[in-house]
């Protein structure tokens, strides 16, 4: 949700379901290729961390591949903090969430079944209601 | 030396203090468990971290409930399923471990792992070695639990989220050790500019942040 809206807050057009599943290569952010190509060494831990790590450096310098970690390391907390707890979609954030869930099959997560207003959205949409 | 000054130079200096005040805290005694137990829970987010792929926590039950041990084979389960199978917990699962450990105490110990996770990720992401784990402290938990708790945003009782995003009051059941997540929330992702679009504060742009931010989010399954 913040990805699209920060995107359209300095004009840019952002394809959600590559940044999502993708390899990055049509998300339209800059340096998205790098970026997740670290993300997913950093979650996993791995033998190809080190050679990420070093190509994002090339692409963005080091501040910015240490930004990159941070928000990984946070956001993995903060998952943790959802997922644990149960908590569901923010009122506010239903309608979007559901577009997006729909987009990127996020919807398939078994975690979406915290939030069933998603659910029951998606079908309104998918049946024109 | 202080924890985490050889992280000084690459990280800023409210990430860092956030890291030392988690520190400062994990091994004293909590709401609900002793300062050993807290740093039980800590030691088995390292030692099952990072997750091998094989490994799988399987069914709860199986698990002994009690031991000789600091934490018992049960809670080490519970602390492995929350830090790495967190996208399997369901409503069954979470009642099941309320049943055997009681929402306060799954709380706490759900807090002291996303605490954890968040420092030792960090280190691993920049291939810096994890801090040591500081020393337990001797004492009773204060057996506390916040007045104003509301049911309907999780599984877990919370407080009302207002004006705040549901994550924010997620493990607020667990007052002090929430307060301490969200201290690092602050710091090394929204600093007081949640609302904000275009961001100053952070060497990439806000989206980039984003992008690395739902990446992360899909690879752990989580909808929210």
């Amino acid at each position: 949700m913040l990805l699209s809206s920060s995107s359209a807050a300095i004009d840019e057009t952002i394809n959600v379901s590559d940044a999502v599943t993708g390899d990055g290569s049509d998300v339209g952010v800059p340096y998205s290729e790098q970026l997740i190509t670290f993300t997913e060494a950093a979650h996993r831990v791995d033998d190809s961390l080190p050679v990420a790590r070093e190509n994002l450096i090339a692409a963005i310098g080091e501040k910015g591949m240490i930004d990159a970690a941070i928000t990984t390391a946070v956001f993995r907390s903060l998952n943790i903090a959802a997922d644990s707890s149960g908590i569901r979609i923010d009122d506010e954030w239903e309608e979007i969430a559901a577009h997006l869930a729909m987009e990127t099959a996020a919807d398939e997560f078994s975690t979406a079944a915290n939030s069933p207003n998603i659910q029951n959205r998606i079908h309104s949409i998918h049946h024109g209601q | 030396m202080k924890p985490f000054e050889p992280l000084q130079g690459k990280l800023s200096t409210e990430i860092i203090e956030s890291f030392q005040i988690v520190w400062d805290h994990l091994g004293l005694p909590g709401s609900w468990w002793t300062g050993k137990e807290r740093i039980g829970i800590a030691s088995e987010v390292r030692q099952s971290n990072p997750r091998k792929l094989w490994e799988k926590v399987g069914e709860l039950e199986n698990y002994d409930k009690d031991s000789g041990e600091i934490l018992s084979p049960y809670v080490k389960a519970v602390v492995r399923i929350v830090a790495n199978e967190t996208s399997n917990i369901d409503q069954q699962i979470y009642d099941e471990i309320i049943n055997t450990i009681g929402d306060d105490k799954y709380a706490e110990l759900a807090a002291v792992v996303t605490q954890v996770v968040a420092i030792d990720h960090l280190c691993d992401a920049l291939g810096m070695e994890r801090e040591p784990l500081p020393d337990p402290k001797e004492g009773d938990p204060r057996l506390e639990r916040p007045g104003g708790l509301v049911d309907g945003v999780a599984f877990l009782p919370t407080f009302t989220a207002d004006n705040l995003p549901h994550v924010a009051v997620s493990l607020s059941l667990a007052q002090a050790d929430n307060a301490r997540r969200m201290l690092l929330v602050r710091a090394m992702y929204s600093g007081s500019s949640f609302g904000e679009m275009i961001w100053e504060h952070r060497n990439l742009t806000r989206p980039q942040i984003e992008l690395v931010a739902a990446r992360t989010s899909a690879l752990n399954e989580c909808f929210y």
